[in-house]
């Protein structure tokens, strides 16, 4: 659905996977390359677009980022920055990143994806294989043999 | 137990290849990452083919954007065949009506230099099946093979009555896992988790996580990744 406010700002409607509806600017839903490309091929003048696996709780977030990075341009770097930080703060834990990150995959939305995926990384960073594993709950299926060769194999890491 | 399934893939506009992430979240959902797929293209006087999985299919986007820049794409489905216990499941679920590879070619105008793409089972060989021309032309009538509310992605045609796409994305909704809470990063695709591991700080890091699963241990051996780490790397220390 495309309507038009005062200032003559294109709105879009995105529909979330729970039927959830957010009207935004166009501006702010572009910054989503999935979006500005289904808005170019005129997917917007009808309906609203659907988002079949992005989940309302995690749009709103989504557009809270999207939000924040059309409307700031030409402000300082720093800020945004900070506010980015604060931004991976509040999703809190490793469940929502991913949740948060797989929705940054989807959109294509490159800032985002690399605010995320840096986040998840620092998380790891520094963790024993044992930790990763019961952080991300992964099943261990190494046989004890297997995990030794993979060991032997690259013993520089491991040292 | 086969299932077949036609998928458009991909079109061009403006120079830029959008493969329809939804449509590969199908296979996703379906438990469909490692079942190899051949794509199979024209371009001019050129003929590729290159076996990927579909987890890929995401990375693949990147490449042919970069490789097929100022072509124009034809819209293709894609024949997949499932081998995945969910098959039945999906079947109901899609309103599936016929096989895409009993149908007869019937190629759109100018196809000639427009680049083609085909999705085949690993279930054949692509070797064994003969020439792959039997690609479903879109818009065809094969819509019902689509389980997606199509008009909303590729508005050059509209396939579906409003009602009917309707109950087809409600019936998907329910049917399938949507985005919330992965139980565990190992149910990420190739894709996410090569961008996450890729930031990792330093080589040791990252042949450390090698020891956390065999997914991860494949993945990390692969040189696909080891590209995009030193790509990533190299940017982030100049």
């Amino acid at each position: 659905m495309s309507i038009t406010t005062e200032n003559n700002e294109k709105m879009i409607t995105l529909m979330s996977s729970d039927g959830e509806e957010f009207v935004v600017e166009e501006a702010v839903a572009a910054q989503s390359q999935t979006i500005k490309h289904l808005i170019e091929d005129g997917c917007s003048t009808e309906g609203s677009i659907p988002l079949p696996n992005v989940t309302g709780r995690v749009l709103s977030e989504v557009i809270q980022y999207c939000k924040k990075h059309s409307s700031s341009d030409d402000k300082e770097e720093k800020e945004l920055e900070a506010w980015d930080a604060e931004f991976v703060k509040a999703a809190d834990d490793h469940v929502a990143l991913t949740d948060l990150m797989m929705a940054a995959n989807f959109l294509d939305i490159k800032g985002l994806l690399d605010l995320v995926a840096q986040t998840l990384a620092n998380m790891i960073t520094g963790k024993s294989p044992e930790e990763v594993r019961r952080m991300w709950n992964i099943k261990n299926d190494f046989t004890p043999e297997e995990a030794e060769k993979v060991r032997k194999e690259n013993q520089w890491a491991f040292e | 137990m086969r299932y077949t399934h036609a998928y458009k893939l991909s079109r061009v506009r403006g120079g830029k290849c959008c493969i329809s992430v939804d449509h590969i979240c199908i296979f996703r959902h379906g438990g469909h990452h490692e079942a190899p797929a051949c794509l199979e293209g024209k371009v001019g006087h050129m003929r590729f083919r290159r076996m990927v999985t579909l987890s890929k299919v995401t990375a693949m986007r990147t490449k042919v954007d970069y490789a097929f820049m100022h072509l124009e794409v034809v819209e293709n489905p894609v024949t997949v065949l499932n081998r995945s216990s969910n098959s039945e499941r999906l079947r109901e679920e899609s309103p599936t009506s016929g096989h895409p590879e009993a149908q007869q070619p019937t190629s759109p105008p100018g196809t000639t230099d427009q680049f083609q793409l085909m999705c085949e089972s690993s279930g054949t060989k692509p070797s064994e099946n003969g020439p792959q021309h039997d690609l479903v032309p879109y818009p065809d009538s094969n819509q019902a093979l689509l389980p997606w509310p199509r008009r909303h992605f590729f508005p050059g045609g509209k396939p579906f009555k409003k009602g009917k796409a309707k109950d087809t994305s409600a019936q998907l909704r329910r049917g399938h896992r949507s985005s919330t809470a992965p139980s565990s990063i190992n149910d990420l695709d190739e894709e996410i988790l090569t961008e996450i591991l890729k930031r990792l700080p330093s080589a040791r890091e990252v042949t450390a996580c090698k020891l956390v699963s065999k997914y991860w241990c494949s993945l990390i051996s692969t040189p696909y990744f080891g590209s995009r780490f030193v790509d990533h790397y190299n940017k982030c220390h100049p």
